[in-house]
């Protein structure tokens, strides 16, 4: 290249060593030139990334999922443990004293007072009040608003129970200057970068000193790295720690300064700044650091905490609080006595703050996977709305419907009733599942996919696809007595051995679960005690497909299969499937959806979504009530009755046991006033185990149901429907107080028209009369 | 021509309505709430008699429960529904349904509740909705003559929004019967 350059120049004067030199010197302005061009395009390039990222949205903010708010009013359903428990579970700090500041309560006995944060709901900001109340008989009484916009109702922020993370797993509250805790950016400032205000994104002098430290030592001891380095560092570039990246930091680090003010730059790295780590889940800025060891907001934060977080930037790990109390103390301290010496406080006051414990809430107010099933269930039904790409970018807050402390119960439930049930679980453990909905909001409550409610694996309420076994009788008993010319709750059924042959000469013989046949049994009999022979004959004179018809009315969206084998439950449906069914026959014969989502809101405040309330009449409300009538008949009496050693005698509910063949499904579904619950029990290789609905599944139910206050279920007798004492073996109407009466709801005009009495010798001759002709 | 029209008068004698039963609700002839059942300590749950399986004990046997009527309106979910209605008048439809929301979560077992939202939907227009609600609000009325007679007026006014003048005139006449 030099040759051929010189060559170009042949007839030029002079003596050969000048035009050496020139030519030399021409190489190295070109080359020069070359240089400023390629360090012009590396600037430029490098500009444009910062200012690309810096610009327009800085962060991936994840989505936050959260339970339902804590409503305080008179007569509210809550234990003083429960109370105490969830205002834990939300950051709350129990103090002896006054609260003195939002996030702390009091509680002696039964007595509290609360002091709650501020937070955004999707109707509205809650404000921050001081309240005190008792709990009287698992009851909210005498609520007073102390401090704060007076209310007779009063919502505590939820706890968060899940987020929708960026594919790099960065957690962060974002939070700007004016949200600051006295002497954060001070402290900051002093500690990291003390010329933060004065240079130009790099400072040359503390470079040379790092250098001159690190070339002494041998290796790298001192960054040197301003703030504004620090930021460009975690923003654009890996953690390696080369040359070239040092180069490459500071230029970027020049452009920031040169593009942004100090505030924004400031600003930024607040909310960049790597503070700790919690699994997968990374904690980035002071915002959410601020929540996740101290459980309170950032501006509430006093001088020792701020130091403590302040001292972690240099080493999140080592100086970790819970991990390493001792190095964030001694670093904290260090930072305190620093700020005395600097004059920013005085030195009472940095003794005084070097005296305070470190304060670190035990576990962060949220940690990662506590509910992975409900989260799993409310992920699927945002996938229906949102893309996946906004839920895990967008900074949504999607508030759920979950109950903590109903999840808590749901819990307990499973893993101490699996525990007894199956003490030492071999290679294939019992497994169950558990759905908790509100009986008239068909809000999810609690869901429990498995008999560790921790490990996010196979969802069983979601995906255990299982035969429902006697779980279908009530929508068959409820198609039959959707005809109330054909059959009342006191239709004698016939409970004896029958053969059905098909069509391909197969046959098909339905048995009891006892084996035994019963003779003749009312209908409310057959279903209380679970007959599977008299079940069938009425199934089979309703119609196989108008059973299933009456099922897919009620909410299940299976098809089912339809063979007389459905009859008993051959048909396999989900714990959530099941849910759906029996919601509709506990809300009076209105299908209410199943919820979990109540509303998506952003980041802002402005609501995206509304999962509203909805109900539709699927099923006629009488013969709904018959059917509950029932289904108490087999808590008190039947195959459900089992549930009472547990259950208060005054709590009344109403459900239906399910088993399969070989006891491979344990069912139980069943309701009280406030509460449908679902259980399921099995293995999931669909091995045969020991247990029936009574003995497995109905267990979870009522040891869940004796740890939850309730309102007893005293279904309304709807327009249509009457209370008769009847004599059931004589099909007649009869008194109060006669050997075998009943009182028994009929829908109007199907009531028996005949009287017997057992009063005086008449009405004995006619009963036995009855009797005779019965027989 | 006629819906609109219809419309108007419907929902100022809703208006009217709400504000009727609510004063109703809150006096103390109205029904009681469903029995409450804390939760008992585990000593008393153990020593509880376990319930006889024998046919031999039929004195034991607790016949299934039942209500004539809804559950009284709790006061706090009572000046929800105030409030709602104030939302919805003021146009906030979807604001005032969602307050509705938390009151049907406090007294998930009282008629007005459903009439009252039932209102908020009729306002908006969701007739369909709007009568949902309103036979879910009946099916708690139980032997109530007041709620009967509002939930049928109101089915009424919905059933003539919808257009279905002979609907309307059954449900008028059913609510004229108490």
């Amino acid at each position: 290249m030099t040759k051929r350059k010189s060559s170009r120049k042949p007839s030029s004067s002079g003596s050969r060593g000048s035009a050496a030199k020139s030519s030399r010197r021409s190489f190295y302005w070109k080359a020069a030139l070359v240089l400023l061009v390629l360090f012009a395009g590396w600037v430029a390039y490098l500009d444009a990334v910062v200012t690309s990222r810096f610009e327009g949205r800085r962060w991936q903010v994840p989505s936050r999922v959260y339970a339902r708010p804590l409503e305080l009013y008179n007569g509210a359903s809550l234990t003083s443990d429960g109370l105490a428990w969830e205002l834990k579970q939300v950051g709350f700090t129990p103090v002896s004293s006054d609260p003195s500041q939002a996030g702390q309560f009091e509680r002696s006995g039964d007595r509290f007072v609360i002091y709650t944060h501020a937070f955004r709901f999707p109707d509205g900001m809650e404000p921050s009040r001081e309240v005190s109340l008792a709990i009287q008989g698992d009851r909210v009484a005498g609520m007073q608003v102390l401090k704060g916009a007076p209310s007779n109702i009063v919502r505590v922020q939820p706890l968060q129970i899940g987020g929708i993370y960026p594919s790099d797993n960065e957690d962060r509250i974002l939070i700007q200057l004016k949200d600051l805790p006295p002497h954060l950016s001070d402290t900051l400032i002093l500690v990291e970068d003390r010329d933060f205000y004065h240079h130009f994104g790099i400072a040359p002098l503390s470079m040379l000193r790092a250098l001159f430290v690190d070339l002494r030592a041998g290796h790298v001891v001192q960054g040197g790295s301003t703030l504004t380095q620090q930021l460009a560092k975690n923003l654009f570039l890996t953690r390696q720690r080369t040359i070239g990246r040092k180069i490459t930091e500071a230029m970027m680090a020049i452009l920031l300064d040169f593009h942004y003010s100090k505030d924004e730059i400031l600003e930024t790295y607040l909310n960049e700044v790597y503070l700790g780590q919690d699994g997968k889940r990374a904690i980035h800025g002071f915002g959410l650091a601020s929540q996740f060891y101290f459980g309170q907001p950032l501006h509430t934060l006093s001088l020792p905490q701020v130091a403590m977080l302040v001292g972690m930037v240099k080493g999140p790990t080592y100086y970790d609080p819970r991990r390493h109390p001792e190095h964030a103390m001694q670093r904290r301290n260090m930072i305190l006595q620093l700020l005395a010496d600097h004059g920013e406080i005085d030195a009472a006051t940095a003794h005084k703050a070097m005296a305070q414990p470190l304060g670190v809430i035990q576990r962060p107010s949220y940690s990662e996977d506590l509910y992975p099933a409900f989260v799993d269930l409310v992920k699927r039904h945002l996938s229906r709305d949102y893309k996946e790409q906004d839920l895990r970018s967008a900074g949504l807050r999607i508030f759920t419907t979950l109950n903590p402390q109903v999840q808590h119960a749901a819990e307990q439930a499973e893993s101490t009733t699996l525990a007894r049930l199956d003490p030492h679980p071999g290679k294939s453990p019992l497994e169950g599942a558990l759905v908790v909905t509100g009986k008239e909001s068909g809000e999810v409550l609690a869901l429990v996919g498995g008999r560790n409610p921790r490990y996010a694996g196979f969802n069983r309420a979601l995906d255990a696809s299982r035969q429902i076994g006697s779980l279908v009788k009530p929508a068959l008993y409820l198609t039959a007595l959707s005809h109330p010319d054909r059959y009342t709750l006191i239709t004698p059924l016939k409970d004896e051995p029958f053969n059905i042959v098909f069509d391909d000469g197969k046959s098909w013989a339905p048995r009891n679960y006892d084996r035994e046949a019963h003779g003749e049994v009312p209908l409310h009999e057959a279903l209380a005690h679970s007959y599977n022979l008299a079940t069938v004959r009425v199934g089979l004179d309703v119609g196989v497909d108008n059973v299933i018809d009456t099922m897919h009315k009620l909410g299940v969206k299976e098809s089912l299969p339809s063979y007389p084998a459905m009859l008993l439950g051959a048909g396999t449906l989900t714990p959530v499937d099941v849910t759906a069914m029996y919601q509709s026959i506990a809300a009076g014969g209105f299908d209410v959806p199943l919820r979990s989502i109540r509303d998506v809101m952003t980041a802002d405040g402005k609501v995206l979504s509304r999962y509203n309330l909805k109900v539709k009449q699927v099923v006629d409300p009488r013969a709904d009530h018959l059917v509950q009538y029932a289904m108490q008949e087999v808590m008190r009496e039947g195959t459900g009755q089992s549930a009472y050693r547990y259950l208060p005698s005054d709590l009344s509910a109403a459900g239906k046991t399910g088993t399969t063949d070989d006891s491979r499904d344990s069912w139980f579904a069943g309701f009280t006033g406030d509460y449908l619950a679902v259980a399921w029990v099995g293995k999931d290789d669909n091995a045969p185990t020991r247990f029936t609905g009574a003995t497995g599944a109905l267990r979870v139910w009522s040891d869940l149901m004796a740890s939850l206050p309730q309102h007893s279920l005293e279904p309304v007798v709807p327009a249509g429907v009457t209370y008769y004492w009847v004599d059931g073996k004589a099909q007649a109407l009869t008194e109060e107080g006669c050997p075998g009466a009943r009182y028994v709801p009929f829908i109007n005009g199907s009531e028996p028209k005949r009287t017997v009495s057992c009063a005086g010798a008449i009405g004995h001759r006619i009963r036995s009369w009855f009797e005779d002709l019965m027989r | 021509m006629r819906k609109p029209s219809g419309f108007k008068g419907v929902s100022m004698k809703s208006g009217a309505l709400s504000v009727m039963m609510l004063l109703a609700g809150c006096s103390a002839m109205g029904p009681q709430e469903s029995i409450y059942v804390p939760v008992s300590p585990p000593s008393q749950a153990s020593s509880m008699p376990s319930p006889s399986t024998h046919e031999a004990a039929p004195a034991k046997i607790v016949t299934p429960s039942y209500r004539q009527q809804g559950d009284a309106l709790s006061p706090v979910a009572a000046d929800m529904i105030r409030q709602a209605n104030a939302q919805i008048a003021s146009g906030d439809i979807l604001g005032g349904i969602s307050r509705l929301e938390r009151a049907q979560r406090i007294s998930p077992r009282a008629p007005e509740v459903y009439y009252t939202m039932a209102e908020g939907y009729m306002r908006q227009g969701d007739y369909g909705t709007a009568e949902q609600f309103a036979r879910k609000g009946l099916s708690l009325a139980g032997s109530s003559d007041r709620l009967r007679r509002s939930g049928w007026l109101l089915m009424a006014d919905i059933l003539r929004a919808q257009g279905d003048g002979k609907g309307a005139q059954a449900a008028l006449d059913r609510a004229n019967n108490f």
